[in-house]
C-alpha cells in the first residue's frame, strides 16, 4: 500500500473509530437522545461533516494529486 | 497548540526578505490600529460585572463565537510557520486545521454541557468539583505557566516580525536598529501590548469577541487574497498545480517520513492531543464557548468552525508557501533563495503590487497577534481571579473582583512583555515551553476524558495520572527509548559529528535510526547525498530530546490511560462528585441549570415585535399568550431577547425567564432595557433557548 493511501486509512480509520465510540458512549449514557430534534441534527451534522471531510481526502489521494 | 519549537526560526522577517513599504501602506496600518483600539475600548463601556469581564454576559450568537474562535487560533507564528510547512511538504500544511472531527462529539455532547449547564467558570474549577482540591492545583499552576509562556512567545514572535518594520530609531535620532531604549524588539512587543491591554483592561470579553470579529475577518480576506493573488500571478489554477512537485499535492505527510512532518505523529499529536489541549484545557476558548447565549449556540459554533472556517485558514495561513514552491519551479527570481520561514512575507510582498495592499497584509499579521493576545490575556485574569483571588478573598461584592480582573489583565501583559528579553536570549527556553506544554497535555487531556466519560474515575487515580503521567513523560526526555515500543516504527534521533577531509572543518548533523548502527548507515547515505561522501564519521550519539517530538503525545495518553485505569480498578480510594459532571448525568445538569424541566418543543422557534417599558427595578420581560403559543414555551422557560438586527451579533440582548400576561404587547421593565443595552425604539427578537 502506498504511503498516502497508508496516511488516509490510518487518520479515518483510529479517528473514525475515536469519533463513533465517542458517540455511542453518549447515546448509551443517556447524554443524548434519537427523539430529541436538537440532538439528531447535531449527530447527523457531525457525522455528515466527518463523511465530507473523509470523502474529499479520499477523491483528493485518489484522483486529484494522481 | 502551537509547536513552540517551531517559533525558533523566526526572526526579523520582514527585513531579511527586503520588503519595501509604501506611505499606503502605514496608513492601512495606522487605520486599522485606530479602529481596533477605538472598537475595544467603546465596547468595554457595556461592561459592569465579572460575568461580563470575563463571559461577556452570556448573549453572543454562534457565529460571532465562531469567527472569535478562528482569530484566537491564528497567532502571529501562524502565517509564517504553515507556509513554511506548505513551501516544504505542500498541502499537506492543511492537515493541521483539518483534522478536528474525532473529538468533536466529547466536546459537542459532553464538556460543553457539563461546563455550561454545571455553571462553571474555570478549568481548575471542574478538576476540583469532579475531583479534589489538590488536582484543581496542580492544574491551575501547569495552566498558567502554559498561557503566561505563550503570552511571551506571542509578544516576542511579533516583536521579532515587526522588528524590521518598525525601526523608528532614526527618527528619534537614534542609529538604525535602535529603538527608545535600544531594545527594538521588546520595545515593539510592548506597543502590540500596551494596544491590546488598552481595550482588555476597560472591556474584558466583550471587547474581545467584538474585535475579533474585524480581526478574524481581517486575517482570513488577508490571508486569502496573498493566495489568490499568488495563483493569478502564476497564470491560473493549471501552472500553479503543475508547478508543485508530486508529493506536494498530496493532502496528507508521508507516513513514515522521519525526523520530519509524519502523518501518524501529526495526527496524535495535533489531530487529537492538540486539538483535545485547544478546545478543552485552553481556558480563553472555554471562555469563548461559555459567552454564547446557548448551549446550542456553542455547538453550532463549533461545526461552522470545524466545517467552514478552518479549512478557509488553513488555505490562509499555509497557502503562500504553495505558491511560493511553485513560483520557485516556474523560475521567478525573486523567491530563490529565500529560506522557508520568510516566504509568506516574500510572496506576499512580490503579489502584493496594489499601494496599500500590503499594508493589510502586516495588518493581519498583527491582527493574528492581538486577537490571540487578548484571549490569554482574559483568560490568566480569569484564572487567577476565579481559582485563586475568590479562594483567598471569598465573599467579597463583585465590583470589588471586577477591579482585580482588570488590574490582573495588565498584570499578565506586563509579564508577558517581562518574559520576552528572556525568551530572545535563551533558545533552550523555547524549547524547554515546548517541551513542557507536550509534557502537561497528555496527562491533562486523559484526566478530563477519564473525568468525563467514566463516573468510576476517582480523584486519587486522576492525581496519579497528572504526577505519574507528567514524571513518565518528562523521563522520556531523556530515555526516549520509552517510546519505542509504541512509536509505530519512527525511528530515534542521532546527532552525528562529522569531519571534512582536511581535517579542518567539524560539523554536526542529525540522522535517524532504531540504534546507532542503523543511524551510522543513515549517516553514510546522508554523505552521499550531499556529495561529502570522503568526509568522516567521527562520533554518532543519541539526541533524546530531538526523537519522537511528534510520538511523544500517543506514548504519554497510551501510559496515562494505564495508570488512570489501573489506579481506578485497584486502588481507586474514595469516590469522586459525579452530578452533573459525567456523561450519565448531563440531563440532570440541563434541569438544574434551568430549575425545571426543559422545553424542548420547536427548539429553534422565534418572534419579534415592538415592546412597551414596564418602570421596575427587576430584570422581567411579560410575553403575549399569542406569541408564547407560537414559540410553543412555558412560562419560566429561558428566553434570549435582542435587538432585532441581527448583525449587533448580540451586543444588545439578554437571557430572562419568560413571564406570561393577557398584554397586547410584549412589556420589558426597565432594569432589563438597561442589562440589556436595548433601545426604546427599537423591535425586539425573542427566542426560546430552553
Amino acid at each position: 500500500m502506498d504511503q498516502p493511501t497508508l496516511a488516509l486509512l490510518y487518520q479515518y480509520g483510529i479517528g473514525g473509530t475515536l469519533f463513533f465510540a465517542s458517540l455511542f458512549l453518549a447515546f448509551q449514557s443517556g447524554a443524548i437522545r434519537w427523539d430529541n430534534l436538537k440532538n439528531r441534527i447535531l449527530v447527523v451534522s457531525m457525522t455528515a461533516g466527518l463523511l465530507l471531510f473523509a470523502a474529499t481526502h479520499a477523491a483528493w489521494t485518489f484522483y486529484l494529486a494522481r | 497548540m502551537p509547536d513552540l519549537s517551531a517559533l525558533t526560526h523566526s526572526s526579523q522577517i520582514l527585513s531579511a526578505v527586503g520588503v519595501t513599504f509604501s506611505a499606503a501602506d502605514w496608513i492601512v496600518i495606522l487605520f486599522y490600529f485606530t479602529g481596533i483600539v477605538f472598537l475595544g475600548i467603546w465596547f468595554g463601556k457595556f461592561t459592569h460585572t465579572t460575568s461580563d469581564f470575563f463571559f461577556g454576559g452570556q448573549r453572543f450568537p454562534w457565529w460571532l463565537i465562531s469567527i472569535s474562535c478562528i482569530a484566537t487560533l491564528v497567532g502571529s507564528y501562524s502565517f509564517v510557520q504553515y507556509s513554511e510547512v506548505g513551501f516544504n511538504f505542500g498541502m499537506a500544511s492543511l492537515v493541521s486545521y483539518t483534522n478536528e472531527w474525532f473529538v468533536m462529539p466529547l466536546f459537542l455532547l459532553g464538556w460543553l454541557p457539563i461546563v455550561y449547564f454545571g455553571r462553571l467558570q474555570s478549568v481548575p474549577e471542574y478538576f476540583e468539583r469532579r475531583f479534589d482540591r489538590r488536582t484543581r492545583l496542580t492544574v491551575l499552576v501547569m495552566l498558567l505557566i502554559y498561557l503566561e509562556g505563550y503570552i511571551g512567545i506571542n509578544l516576542l514572535t511579533i516583536g521579532r516580525i515587526m522588528d524590521g518594520l518598525f525601526d523608528y530609531g532614526p527618527l528619534l535620532g537614534f542609529a538604525a536598529g535602535h529603538g527608545l531604549l535600544g531594545y527594538p524588539v521588546v520595545e515593539t512587543a510592548a506597543l502590540m501590548a500596551l494596544l491590546s491591554g488598552l481595550y482588555l483592561h476597560s472591556g474584558g470579553q466583550t471587547s474581545v469577541l467584538m474585535t475579533d470579529l474585524f480581526q478574524g475577518g481581517l486575517l482570513l480576506v488577508a490571508g486569502l487574497s496573498v493566495v489568490i493573488l499568488g495563483i493569478y500571478q502564476l497564470g491560473g489554477w493549471t501552472p500553479f498545480w503543475e508547478g508543485l512537485p508530486e508529493t506536494h499535492k498530496q493532502p496528507f505527510a508521508p507516513v513514515d517520513n522521519a525526523g520530519r512532518l509524519h502523518a501518524i505523529g501529526i495526527f496524535w499529536s495535533d489531530g487529537v492531543t492538540g486539538t483535545f489541549a485547544f478546545f478543552f484545557i485552553n481556558q480563553g476558548i472555554l471562555m469563548r464557548f461559555l459567552s454564547a447565549k446557548s448551549v446550542q449556540d456553542g455547538r453550532r459554533a463549533m461545526l461552522l468552525t470545524v466545517l467552514v472556517l478552518m479549512p478557509l485558514v488553513a488555505v490562509a495561513v499555509g497557502g503562500a508557501g504553495w505558491v511560493g514552491r511553485s513560483m520557485l519551479s516556474a523560475g521567478i527570481a525573486e523567491v530563490n533563495g529565500v529560506a522557508a520561514d520568510d516566504i509568506f512575507v516574500k510572496v506576499a510582498d512580490i503579489v502584493c503590487g496594489t499601494a496599500g495592499l500590503f499594508g493589510l497584509v502586516v495588518a493581519a499579521m498583527i491582527a493574528a497577534l492581538m486577537s490571540t493576545l487578548d484571549t490569554l490575556i482574559t483568560a490568566v485574569s480569569a484564572i487567577f481571579v476565579i481559582d485563586i483571588w475568590k479562594l483567598l478573598r471569598p465573599d467579597r461584592p463583585d465590583a470589588y473582583y471586577l477591579k482585580t480582573a482588570r488590574f490582573v489583565a495588565i498584570g499578565a501583559t506586563v509579564l508577558g512583555i517581562a518574559l520576552v528579553p528572556l525568551f530572545d536570549s535563551f533558545e533552550s527556553i523555547f524549547r524547554a515551553l515546548s517541551h513542557f506544554n507536550s509534557l502537561i497535555t497528555p496527562p491533562m487531556v486523559i484526566v478530563l476524558t477519564l473525568g468525563i466519560i467514566w463516573p468510576r474515575f476517582t480523584a486519587r487515580a486522576a492525581f496519579a495520572t497528572l504526577s505519574l503521567g507528567f514524571g513518565l513523560l518528562f523521563l522520556s526526555l531523556w530515555v526516549p527509548q520509552l517510546i519505542q515500543p509504541v512509536a509505530h516504527g519512527v525511528p530515534m534521533a542521532y546527532s552525528t559529528t562529522i569531519i571534512s577531509p582536511n581535517n579542518k572543518t567539524t560539523e554536526t548533523m542529525m540522522v535517524y535510526g532504531h540504534s546507532p548502527e542503523e543511524a551510522n548507515i543513515a549517516a553514510k547515505t546522508k554523505l552521499d547525498q550531499e556529495n561529502k561522501a570522503n568526509w568522516e564519521i567521527s562520533e554518532i550519539s543519541l539526541n533524546p530530546q530531538r526523537s519522537y517530538s511528534y510520538m511523544r503525545s500517543f506514548f504519554g495518553l497510551i501510559v496515562c490511560s494505564i495508570i488512570g485505569i489501573g489506579v481506578t480498578v485497584f486502588a481507586p480510594g474514595k469516590k469522586s462528585q459525579t452530578e452533573g459532571l459525567v456523561l450519565s448525568s448531563i440531563a440532570e445538569a440541563e434541569f438544574r441549570y434551568k430549575g425545571g424541566k426543559p422545553n424542548d418543543k420547536a427548539p429553534y422557534a422565534s418572534v419579534t415585535g415592538p415592546f412597551e417599558i414596564l418602570e421596575s427595578d427587576q430584570q422581567r420581560i411579560i410575553i403575549p399568550t399569542s406569541m408564547m403559543s407560537e414559540l410553543h414555551a412555558d412560562p419560566g422557560d429561558l428566553m434570549y431577547v435582542s435587538d432585532s438586527r441581527w448583525w449587533l451579533g448580540g451586543f444588545r440582548s439578554l437571557r430572562m425567564e419568560a413571564i406570561q400576561g393577557e398584554v397586547d404587547q410584549i412589556q420589558i421593565s426597565s432594569a432589563a432595557i438597561e442589562a440589556g443595552n436595548l433601545l426604546a425604539n427599537r423591535p425586539i427578537r425573542i427566542e426560546k433557548i430552553m
